[in-house]
């Protein structure tokens, strides 16, 4: 009788220990997975201060050589037109991060069902120029390798790059050509800095109650 | 697609009890009734009134804090011209049949009010999924900055030509 005492006692201390050390490797994961998304953050701020910069300077450059009348704010298209670069939100399938996902959609033009073609030509060219994320975790997405593969420009999307620089004109310099790539380039990175900065704020609201409940 | 419905049936069950009520008052009194019907009916008709005066509230509310998933959202920008001519060239420019654009070039002349009303117009709009602003802009409208805290549209402050990017701020 007392043998089968000390054994259940001793099997329920090992189910609370057992609890314990859960709990701790879920606390863990959320510190990890913080870490990650912080550090995401970090580079592609970085990455996307150097490429406004360029589109910054590659539009001064035109405006020097197509003059400055030709390149201002009072040119722009004020007539009614939808924009042609847009974005999708998505609930994200991750059970402990319940937070909306975006995804660019450049140059998507929803009439003929182009849109999904370019999602994938984004994805590709992410991956592929995007800044190198350092992945601590076993957590992270598994980006596929592409190795540089070439990119397959359609003549829809040189046509609407065309209608937009078309508020400047028939003929621009390369230069506007130029910002108009980087600016697109910024674009995708602001929507990784925003997919980023939803999961940073939500572990870290976690790593918080964490916190909390263990000083409590 | 459920809610829809939901307000669907329910503007249906309106539109019949209001005609049943109309129905015996025409056949009880008579003229006037009919010229009163005549005005009252189709208003009752018409969904924008009808829906939203037999909604509750809190499920108004509930769907105005849902996150909805879109297929099209825009990106609204406020920020300063070269940089809101550079994100146009990349095709984010939209201007609704109201001419409301999803984009305000801020300048030497443009006003802090101004400002305020743009990031209130745009974080209110449901089809606006991201807002980008420049971090200077943010700066002066900060306290409106730091009070929101929905997830979505997201704030994303961007750094500008003129002033460098600090970290601390955001």
């Amino acid at each position: 009788m007392e043998e089968q005492d000390q054994m259940q006692s001793s099997i329920e201390v090992e189910e609370v220990e057992e609890q314990q050390r859960e709990g701790k490797r879920l606390e863990e994961e959320n510190v990890v997975r913080f870490l990650d998304s912080l550090d995401s953050y970090v580079t592609l701020l970085d990455s996307l201060s150097s490429t406004l910069r360029q589109g910054w300077l590659e539009l001064a450059s035109a405006r020097q050589s197509m003059g400055a009348s030709r390149i201002n704010g009072a040119l722009l298209d004020l007539k009614s037109h939808s924009a042609a670069t847009s974005l999708q939100v998505t609930h994200h399938d991750d059970e402990i991060l319940n937070q909306p996902h975006f995804t660019l959609c450049k140059w998507a033009s929803s009439k003929n069902g182009y849109g999904d073609e370019k999602l994938r030509e984004n994805k590709l060219q992410t991956n592929s120029d995007g800044p190198q994320l350092r992945h601590r975790s076993q957590f992270a997405e598994k980006i596929p390798e592409t190795k540089g593969a070439p990119l397959i420009v359609d003549d829809q999307v040189q046509k609407e790059r065309t209608k937009s620089l078309s508020m400047f004109g028939t003929l621009v310099s390369p230069k506007l050509r130029a910002a108009q790539l980087s600016f697109e380039t910024a674009l995708e990175t602001l929507v990784e800095i925003a997919n980023v900065r939803l999961t940073m704020l939500s572990t870290s609201d976690q790593v918080r109650k964490e916190l909390e409940g263990t000083e409590g | 697609m459920l809610e829809q419905r939901i307000v669907y049936d329910q503007h249906l069950s309106i539109v019949i009890a209001c005609a049943f009520v109309f129905c015996m008052m025409f056949l009880w009194a008579g003229e006037g009734t009919m010229l009163f019907s005549a005005v009252f009916f189709p208003l009752c008709m018409s969904p924008n009134i009808f829906s939203r005066l037999w909604l509750h509230p809190s499920s108004l509310m509930a769907s105005r804090a849902q996150i909805h998933t879109s297929n099209s959202a825009l990106i609204a920008m406020i920020a300063d011209e070269d940089t809101v001519v550079g994100f146009l060239l990349a095709g984010v420019g939209n201007v609704d049949l109201r001419r409301k654009a999803n984009y305000l070039i801020v300048d030497s002349k443009t006003t802090i009010k101004q400002i305020e009303d743009a990031f209130k117009e745009f974080t209110t709009r449901e089809d606006i999924a991201v807002m980008l602003i420049s971090q200077y802009v943010a700066n002066m409208i900060r306290f409106l900055v730091d009070s929101y805290n929905r997830p979505v549209p997201a704030i994303l402050e961007i750094p500008s030509k003129d002033h460098p990017y600090d970290p601390t701020h955001d």
